[in-house]
């Protein structure tokens, strides 16, 4: 649980104004509809946002995964490394796909997914498939790579490397394949590590060890990181920075302190009001009412709007621009114009931070 | 994994043996002698005779002892009608390896280019050129292969004269070329089918993405995670089709002569040639049940979660 406010000040990381859509039978879907996002060295950085908010989308297009019906409108994603001594900075929308597999895939920006049980290769040995970024990427022989792998799967925390090395996926359990995914992802050491919801698909009690796992591997190598996630829980353990995403738009944003005690938008307010708490007097869970919005339809004013029991007559009418409240805290709501009625969160969630700023514990 | 290799042999040679007494059983029903067809009359107490030669006039099942017992020893016994007295097995020798070898060749051309086409149009899935590769595969598919074996002959031997238009045992290779490309055409068109399907769902799923996400080449990623997960399923149909292209195809052996089993086997049938009838059955049956215990076998090698106990330990 850390607070702390350190500086990151080091930018590595910067998606400008993204915007991308799908095309599908149906008609053309605006998945991302204008994100910025910046992440800096050290820093972990979560998206919060419920199923097809964009958080899977944005991240991947960083990597260059992206679908065939899948289209950038515009936007740019620049990211800032060390080549040969030198800060360069290159916009990877830019680039040709090919040249972003070869020297960032991998090497520099790396991904865990979700589900360890379905992202090992079932007829590969988990050897090779840790060698084999190893081997193509750093150039090492056969005998250097396999001790390299060997070396890799100890720092994730697996006891007998050397028998895991040759055994196959479906023989290991969901938490080791999770170590496994994430000894492949640290092999080439990558500045970046993106994490899409790497605890979902696990056991609650294997989650935290990962969590955990994850920190230390920070810490180490100095990586910075992307969470995607819906669980607040794991915010709350691992993020310094959070961007809470709701139909393709970052709609809240900033360090984990100011979004857990000092939400501003209606949607987060929602989010947070949604979890359940171990002292509540059998009250009903909170829920948002509705359901996602459609975005194959144009949005008109406030995605959230319909959604939203603060909205204003201007959230159906034109949308809210982004209001800056601190320096790293800022939000997209009507309710921060000046000349806005005065409208407070919830009072169940008003009390509740009350509580847990006493007890210093949020979930 | 010797263990259940050895056991599969056990098993294999049971059903062979089954196989055979059903086949002797069937053979006892079936309508005629062999000796009806012998140019001119032919009276009951000659066939008597010719029975009694040839021990016809026993039980079926003494019969079957006798004839597994001679098996054993490699004989097969002899040809009653088809070519007089010949010893069985010196009469396959060369047709059975050549049907053998034009299957084989068919099913490394069918699983070659129907890979390829099917890959490519897993690949390029939901464009027009994945349109045109089934097209392709489903003309292979519904065509009978004694079509394009006509074709192929009227073009290539009859208008460019590149091959010889029948078979030639001189020349051997060359005029094994066209009844070969004919009899591809089915593997192709299925090949290409399964492993269209199959690389679809393969190149969609999670360790997919994680291998792009290694910045493997797209090569890589396609050969190594993709086609051998993708095999999996492609190889089953792979075993029946390769026996069904070795058994000969009577058609495609007919247009081009070739002396191979197809034509034999339809023949023997027609003329009740008891013996020539069940080596061929024999043989056909032990290439199918060699075939699927090979292709299990090849799933363990493809697939470690199929892979059977017993052997090395998990």
């Amino acid at each position: 649980m850390a607070y702390t406010e350190t500086a990151y000040t080091e930018k590595i990381l910067e998606i400008k104004d993204l915007s991308i859509s799908f095309q599908t039978s149906a008609g053309t879907v605006n998945a991302i509809r204008g994100v910025n996002l910046d992440l800096h060295r050290g820093e972990t950085l979560a998206i919060v946002g419920e199923s097809g908010s964009g958080k899977s989308v944005t991240v991947k297009s960083i990597m260059g995964i992206t679908s065939k019906n899948e289209h950038v409108n515009h936007g740019e994603i620049l990211y800032t490394y060390e080549e040969n001594g030198e800060k360069v900075t290159r916009n990877l929308l830019s680039l040709p796909r090919k040249q972003i597999i070869r020297h960032y895939c991998g090497q520099r920006i790396a991904m865990v997914f979700q589900d360890p049980m379905t992202s090992l290769n079932p007829t590969m040995s988990i050897g090779k498939q840790v060698m084999e970024g190893i081997r193509k990427h750093r150039k090492m022989n056969r005998k250097d790579a396999w001790n390299e792998a060997v070396n890799l799967l100890t720092q994730v925390g697996i006891v007998n490397p050397e028998h895991v090395m040759k055994s196959y996926a479906h023989q290991l359990s969901g938490g080791m394949r999770q170590r496994v995914v994430i000894a492949i992802a640290i092999g080439c050491n990558p500045d970046i590590l993106i994490c899409d919801e790497p605890t979902t698909a696990l056991d609650v009690t294997i989650q935290a060890r990962i969590l955990e796992l994850i920190q230390k591997l920070q810490k180490q190598r100095n990586l910075s990181i992307i969470y995607i996630t819906h669980d607040l829980g794991v915010v709350a353990k691992v993020a310094n920075t959070v961007a809470i995403m709701y139909a393709g738009k970052i709609v809240e944003k900033g360090t984990s302190y100011e979004v857990f005690y000092d939400p501003k938008h209606p949607y987060t307010w929602g989010l947070l009001s949604a979890i359940p708490s171990l002292d509540s007097d059998g009250e009903r869970l909170y829920t948002i009412p509705g359901s996602p919005a459609n975005l194959l339809h144009e949005v008109k004013g406030d995605a959230f709007a319909p959604r939203n029991r603060y909205a204003l007559n201007i959230d159906f009418e034109e949308e809210p621009p982004v209001f800056k409240i601190s320096d790293t805290h800022e939000a997209s709501t009507w309710l921060l114009h000046p000349d806005a009625p005065e409208v407070h969160p919830p009072i169940g969630l008003q009390k509740r931070i009350q509580q847990t700023l006493q007890e210093g514990l949020f979930i | 994994m010797w263990k259940y290799i050895l056991k599969r042999l056990g098993i294999a040679v049971v059903t062979i043996l089954i196989i055979l007494l059903i086949l002797f059983v069937l053979l006892e029903f079936m309508p005629g002698t062999p000796f009806d067809m012998t140019e001119g009359n032919i009276t009951d107490e000659q066939i008597e005779v010719l029975y009694a030669k040839y021990g016809l006039d026993k039980p079926v099942l003494y019969r079957f002892v006798l004839y597994v017992k001679n098996m054993l020893s490699g004989d097969f016994g002899v040809s009653y009608v088809i070519q007089n007295n010949m010893p069985i097995s010196q009469m396959l020798e060369g047709r059975l390896t050549l049907s053998i070898k034009i299957g084989a060749q068919a099913m490394l051309i069918g699983t070659l280019f129907g890979l390829i086409l099917g890959i490519f149009a897993a690949l390029k899935h939901n464009t027009p050129l994945d349109s045109g590769a089934t097209l392709l595969s489903m003309i292979g598919a519904s065509v009978p292969s004694y079509v394009f074996a006509l074709g192929l002959a009227y073009v290539f031997a009859f208008k460019l004269k590149w091959v010889p238009l029948l078979y030639n045992s001189k020349k051997e290779f060359i005029s094994t070329i066209l009844p070969t490309i004919a009899l591809s055409f089915s593997p192709i068109a299925s090949i290409a089918r399964y492993s269209r399907t199959e690389m679809i769902e393969v190149m969609d799923s999670d360790y997919i993405q994680l291998a792009e996400s290694k910045g493997l080449s797209r090569f890589v990623v396609i050969v190594r995670h993709g086609l051998r997960n993708a095999m999996i399923t492609i190889l089953t149909i792979m075993g029946p089709m390769l026996v069904s292209l070795m058994t000969g195809s009577t058609v495609v052996e007919s247009i081009f002569s070739v002396p191979g089993v197809g034509n034999l086997f339809i023949n023997a049938l027609q003329v009740n040639d008891y013996n020539v009838t069940i080596t061929l059955a024999f043989i056909f049956s032990a290439e199918y049940i060699l075939m699927m215990l090979f292709v299990d076998v090849m799933y363990g090698i493809i697939d470690p979660r199929i892979r059977v106990s017993g052997g090395k330990k998990a």
